[in-house]
């Protein structure tokens, strides 16, 4: 051990060896000796074979005694963190100055030229601080072997663990959040889907009842007859029926219709009666504009005009999976709805004469305060 | 003067803080790998976790498509059911009954007047022409229109019209009488029906 030859050294220099041994792994400040008005002390190493064995821990044997009285007499003994890295440096030829303290690798000895070589060259080399030194960044690598295997495990735990998961995590909470959503909408769907298997006979019933509300195509012939049997059925007197297609509605709650321009003559209680017919029908027949007139000869006679719409509504749907179905034929608003239309009056086309003699006239043709030419019905 | 001389070799001196350093950063370095490897941990019991609902959801949507699509027939009739439906309640919402505007206008129409011409118009507005005995029936039908505390009419229609707008009132030489022309203002929301 090149520091215990350093300590072999030193028991040979005159150094009161009466002093208190002190912890060398920690020495107390205050057991130092602290010197008054002393002269700047050469701590240089005079003694050759001593600064080739140490060329850092430089021993001056110029020292007085008196002055190194007070320094403690280091026991020869390895205090080094890792002596099996200390031993197993110094055999080589170049080699790692470990002191008695046995860390760190500040010394560095080159056996070819430390005899000639001084050792404040040998120092001031130590000292610079980008000397590259496979050896000594070797013992460097192994004192640190704990910390710095600690911070590459580390580093790779961040590097293979940690940001991936940091990166991957919102996209997993955000799949995961909706693969929820979609369960839960596809058991929403399987229950309701289940629910009406359960009430088919009334969906049934329910379909064909708003079929003949809203049915899927013109039939033109058949809602003439049905307003024609109506404006009869109110004691009206039918003197223009005509008919033109447009579009109502708006976005996804849009529908075609069949608009209507309809002349009558009545009394005022018949055209009263005839609305109250058409808002109670079956087929859903709305009153746009109306206007009447009295008539030149009767004052209670009333040359009526109106403009009434029917929609109509042809629906295709297909089964898509994943989208819910919100219709729940138990819900209170539903079956007030299939209540109201249970109360309609359906005029059925087979009992009622079907007209077929009417012409289609262009939209803007259907205004009530223009003079209508079209013959009626009858 | 006092000085005070340090005697301890400079290399001891960079030993300790070698030793300190080395000990600091050992300290650190595990401190760092304990929260790394609990933060790791964490995660990857986090993400495991998470990859494992998803895999049981995924199982449980495969299932839940099976028996849906094993349902398609009766899907399609709801889903007509469903359009017609929702098709229907938005016409019914917006629906004007107007033989209630009618019985209504009958109703605040005093005796004496008669209506020539009425007409609807689409801005919720009815233009109505007319011929009345005096100047007071006339100035009474304007005023019972809007009259909210009328006794004769639907309790429910009491504030059915909003404003009536006298046009023109003309004295008719021959036979006597008044001739009128009016514009009046109903709300329409009055005459919808709530299903």
């Amino acid at each position: 051990m090149i520091g215990s030859n350093l300590l072999d050294n030193l028991d040979e220099k005159p150094i009161d060896t009466n002093s208190t041994p002190v912890d060398n792994t920690s020495p107390s400040p205050a057991s130092m000796p602290v010197i008054e008005d002393t002269p700047d002390i050469d701590l240089s190493v005079s003694d050759k074979s001593t600064a080739d064995s140490v060329s850092t821990f430089s021993t001056p044997n110029t020292v007085k005694p008196s002055n190194f009285g007070s320094m403690p007499k280091r026991s020869v003994q390895s205090n080094s963190v890792y002596p099996a890295v200390e031993s197993s440096l110094s055999k080589g030829t170049k080699k790692v100055g470990f002191s008695s303290k046995g860390y760190g690798t500040n010394s560095y000895v080159d056996d070819s030229k430390s005899s000639t070589e001084d050792p404040l060259a040998i120092k001031e080399g130590f000292k610079m601080p980008f000397n590259l030194d496979v050896t000594k960044a070797k013992a460097f690598a192994l004192n640190f072997i704990v910390p710095i295997v600690s911070f590459s495990v580390s580093l790779l735990l961040i590097l293979t663990v940690i940001i991936p998961s940091f990166t991957s995590l919102p996209d997993l909470k955000t799949e995961l959040a909706q693969k929820q959503t979609l369960n839960n909408t596809l058991s929403k769907k399987l229950s309701n889907l289940e629910r009406l298997v359960d009430f088919k006979k009334i969906v049934d019933e329910n379909s064909t009842l708003i079929n003949n509300v809203l049915v899927s195509e013109e039939m033109v012939p058949e809602l003439l007859s049905q307003v024609d049997h109506i404006a009869k059925e109110s004691n009206l007197e039918v003197s223009r029926l005509s008919y033109s297609l447009s579009q109502a509605g708006s976005g996804s709650l849009g529908y075609p219709s069949v608009d209507i321009s309809l002349g009558v003559m009545g009394t005022y209680d018949q055209l009263v009666n005839f609305l109250k017919l058409v808002e109670n029908a079956s087929r859903l027949i709305d009153v746009s504009t109306y206007r009447y007139t009295v008539g030149s000869k009767d004052t209670t006679s009333l040359n009526i005009n109106l403009v009434l719409r029917s929609p109509y509504l042809f629906v295709n749907s297909s089964a898509v999976t994943d989208d819910p179905i919100d219709l729940d034929v138990t819900s209170q608003s539903f079956l007030n709805f299939v209540s109201k239309i249970q109360g309609l009056k359906y005029y059925n086309p087979n009992e009622i004469t079907i007209i077929d003699t009417i012409e289609e006239t262009q939209p803007e043709n259907v205004d009530v305060n223009q003079e209508q030419t079209i013959p009626s019905a009858q | 003067m006092s000085q005070s001389i340090n005697l301890i070799p400079k290399q001891e001196i960079e030993k300790q803080t070698e030793v300190k350093v080395l000990n600091l950063s050992t300290i650190i370095s595990f401190v760092l790998l304990g929260i790394v490897s609990i933060v790791s941990i964490y995660l990857l019991v986090s993400t495991t976790g998470i990859k494992r609902q998803v895999r049981t959801l995924d199982a449980s949507i495969t299932s839940l498509r099976s028996n849906i699509k094993s349902l398609s027939s009766i899907e399609i009739i709801a889903r007509n059911l469903d359009k017609k439906h929702k098709v229907l309640a938005s016409i019914f919402k917006d629906r004007s009954y107007y033989s209630k505007l009618m019985d209504e206008l009958n109703a605040r129409k005093p005796g004496g007047v008669n209506i020539i011409d009425l007409n609807l118009r689409e801005n919720n507005k009815l233009n109505i022409t007319g011929k009345a005995d005096t100047y007071i029936l006339v100035a009474e039908f304007t005023n019972t229109l809007l009259d909210k505390s009328f006794a004769n009419g639907s309790p429910l229609l009491k504030d059915l019209f909003g404003e009536v707008t006298l046009n023109s009132v003309n004295l008719e030489n021959k036979g006597g009488g008044v001739n009128f022309s009016i514009t009046l203002e109903f709300s329409a929301q009055k005459l919808k029906e709530v299903l």
